[in-house]
């Protein structure tokens, strides 16, 4: 990234060897000046096609057409909620089969743009799993994952679409937890749609 | 302004652009074309005479104007500059192209999730707080149609803004109580509709004509089915939207649209003028109410009436400045500078609140003084102006 002087005179730069790779600045941005190149909006927005059987050919926004509804899509913290997801698959742990992992830096890196759009791709519902208050491997991105969540999720109620999008904290060692809160989800998503 | 006429080769012809003199006055005094030096609506009216299509049609540059009027209002040849922008957008969408959200493009997915006509929405939370406003909820069933509350209140997307833009202090749920209130003073209950969509403003001005239609059709049906025979909204936008755009694009509602500040110097003798308060304020004017729909003085003259002495901007009424971003789209340096420039003239005034009236504006400003330099120079109070004038009640 690079800088700019702006109007207040001041000059934003970023050192690239102190990033340490959680992309929340990527989600606080309003205008999209910072990014992540391993974490991009068009790379999440890709995945998140591919799990729910889009063409991947990244269109530009606003050129989205939904399709049919399906799986459960679930943004996991790399650091807690994937590793979780690999034990509980170590462990043979059962969830439901219509869900899908999407592994993210941090969650903070989300936004409710991203989250939102899952749904109008299709997506029965929408789950974050990231690391548990004081236990963030960035400090802090779970406070800011928890304010994406709080903004999704009030615009979701507007939509009646709130018992569709979730978000709970789950420890990188529990893969017990992690299948018991996927499938309780699954579950209520189920019985709500 | 013809709009129906989408494809370039008639908008050439419609908007006039034929006639067009070179003489530069629109880039002169386009706020883009200030802080942005590649961003010209003279070059652009060129290259569409010379019929340039797809170099005009590829240009980044074509998502950033404003719709401001700005340049329309100066044209001496009287150019309607935003159908030439309407109609390449719409012809660039066609080509795969599309302007870069901003926010992630949520308000985008929420625009387009309204246009799903099964999406069963709860908007209404804004109405619980306070229990003494006298309204009627119309569902789309005929049970709950009330004949005797022909005046519909079109409340706007305030309650989603509020969600994603509670960090930036914003309450329209406020906006739209105080409106509500406004209307219970005037002798008026109105019907509110529970599945109200999106008025799809956004959407057409992006060029994303299928969208606004969508939207448009939607709206247009629980309105013809709640039987008003009036609108009422206090968005800039909404109002611009059903009153000039749904009737262009041929989705008739057969229905007046009132802007809230109309209705409310028209009632003239129900609005008693009251002491001088101590409070100064200045009042900045949506692109939208004002040279898009000629509203300049009915805001003023309600703020005045309740004893508030009005100060002007440097630029005020048909020369006012635009709140700087149009629509969630391509907000840069050009636009925050745009707003700074905006707050800089408010402050300048010595007003002690600078009154809004669109929902937007206010975001954008309050949005620019995130920047706490910018907020220790420019910082200035901001109310809506609904909830200033709903003191009267
Ligand atoms: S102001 Fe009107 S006549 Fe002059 S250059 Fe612009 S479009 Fe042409
Ligand atoms: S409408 Fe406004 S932003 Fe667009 S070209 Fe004209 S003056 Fe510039
Ligand atoms: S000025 Fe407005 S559009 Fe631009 S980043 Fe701020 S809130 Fe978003």
């Amino acid at each position: 990234m690079t800088g700019r002087q702006g109007d207040s005179g001041r000059l934003a730069i970023v050192d690239s060897l102190l990033c340490a790779g959680c992309g929340n600045c990527v989600s606080v941005c309003p205008v999209k000046a910072a990014n992540i190149s391993s974490a991009t909006d068009e790379a999440i927005e890709a995945q998140i096609r591919a799990a729910l059987g889009h063409p991947v050919t990244l269109s530009p926004c606003h050129l989205v057409t939904p399709s049919s509804p399906h799986p459960v899509l679930l943004f996991a913290c790399e650091w807690s909620g994937y590793s979780a997801a690999e034990l509980a698959g170590a462990r043979g742990l059962t969830y439901p089969a219509n869900t899908r992992v999407i592994r993210v830096n941090c969650t903070g890196r989300l936004q409710p743009g991203l989250l939102l759009k899952a749904l109008e791709l299709g997506a029965a519902g929408v789950m974050v799993l990231g690391c548990a208050p004081g236990v963030c491997h960035y400090e802090r991105g779970n406070e800011r994952a928890a304010a994406v969540f709080e903004q999704t999720n009030a615009l979701g109620r507007l939509m009646g679409l709130d018992t569709r999008i979730a978000l709970k904290w789950i420890p990188a060692d529990d893969g017990e937890q992690f299948a018991r809160t996927v499938n309780e989800f699954v579950e209520n998503v189920i019985r709500e749609a | 302004m013809v709009f129906l006429d989408t494809t370039l080769e008639q908008t050439i012809h419609t908007s006039g652009i034929l006639r067009c003199l070179e003489c530069g006055k629109c880039t002169a005094i386009c706020p883009i074309a200030r802080y942005d030096g590649g961003f010209s609506p003279r070059v652009t009216v060129g290259r569409a005479l010379t019929q340039r299509d797809n170099e005009l049609l590829d240009d980044d540059r074509l998502w950033t104007c404003l719709n401001c009027f700005q340049c329309s209002q100066v044209c001496p040849a009287n150019i309607d500059y935003s159908a030439l922008t309407l109609a390449v957008r719409t012809q660039a969408r066609k080509r795969g192209q599309a302007a870069l959200c901003t926010h992630g493009e949520a308000i985008h997915v929420w625009m387009r999730m309204m246009t799903q006509p099964e999406l069963k929405q709860d908007r209404l939370g804004w109405l619980s707080p306070i229990s003494d406003f006298r309204f009627s909820i119309f569902d789309s069933s005929p049970a709950t149609r009330h004949s005797a509350h022909d005046t519909l209140f079109f409340a706007g997307c305030a309650p989603y803004y509020d969600a994603l833009f509670a960090p930036l202090g914003i309450a329209g749920a406020s906006v739209a109580q105080a409106s509500l209130r406004i209307l219970n003073a005037l002798g008026i209950e109105p019907q509110i509709l529970a599945g109200e969509r999106c008025c799809g403003h956004d959407l057409l001005w992006e060029g994303d004509v299928d969208r606004f239609l969508q939207l448009a059709r939607l709206n247009a049906e629980m309105i013809r089915a709640s039987g008003v025979k009036r609108i009422i909204s206090a968005c800039p936008e909404c109002v611009r939207a059903l009153k000039v755009d749904y009737p262009a694009f041929g989705v008739r509602l057969g229905v007046e649209v009132v802007h809230l500040s109309e209705l409310l110097a028209d009632s003239n003798s129900k609005l008693k003028i009251s002491n001088r308060k101590s409070k100064m304020v200045t009042y900045h004017d949506p692109c939208r109410l004002g040279r898009h729909l000629g509203i300049y003085a009915a805001p003023r003259k309600a703020l005045e009436q309740l004893g508030y002495q009005v100060v002007e901007m440097r630029h005020n009424r048909r020369n006012a400045t635009c709140c700087g971003t149009n629509g969630w789209t391509h907000c840069g340096a050009a636009n925050k500078a745009i707003q700074v420039q905006r707050l800089r003239e408010a402050k300048a005034t010595g007003a002690d609140v600078l009154v809004t009236a669109c929902l937007k504006c206010q975001i954008h400003f309050k949005c620019a003084l995130m920047d706490q330099q910018m907020a220790d120079e420019i910082g200035i109070e901001m109310v809506d102006w609904s909830e200033l004038v709903v003191g009267w009640v």
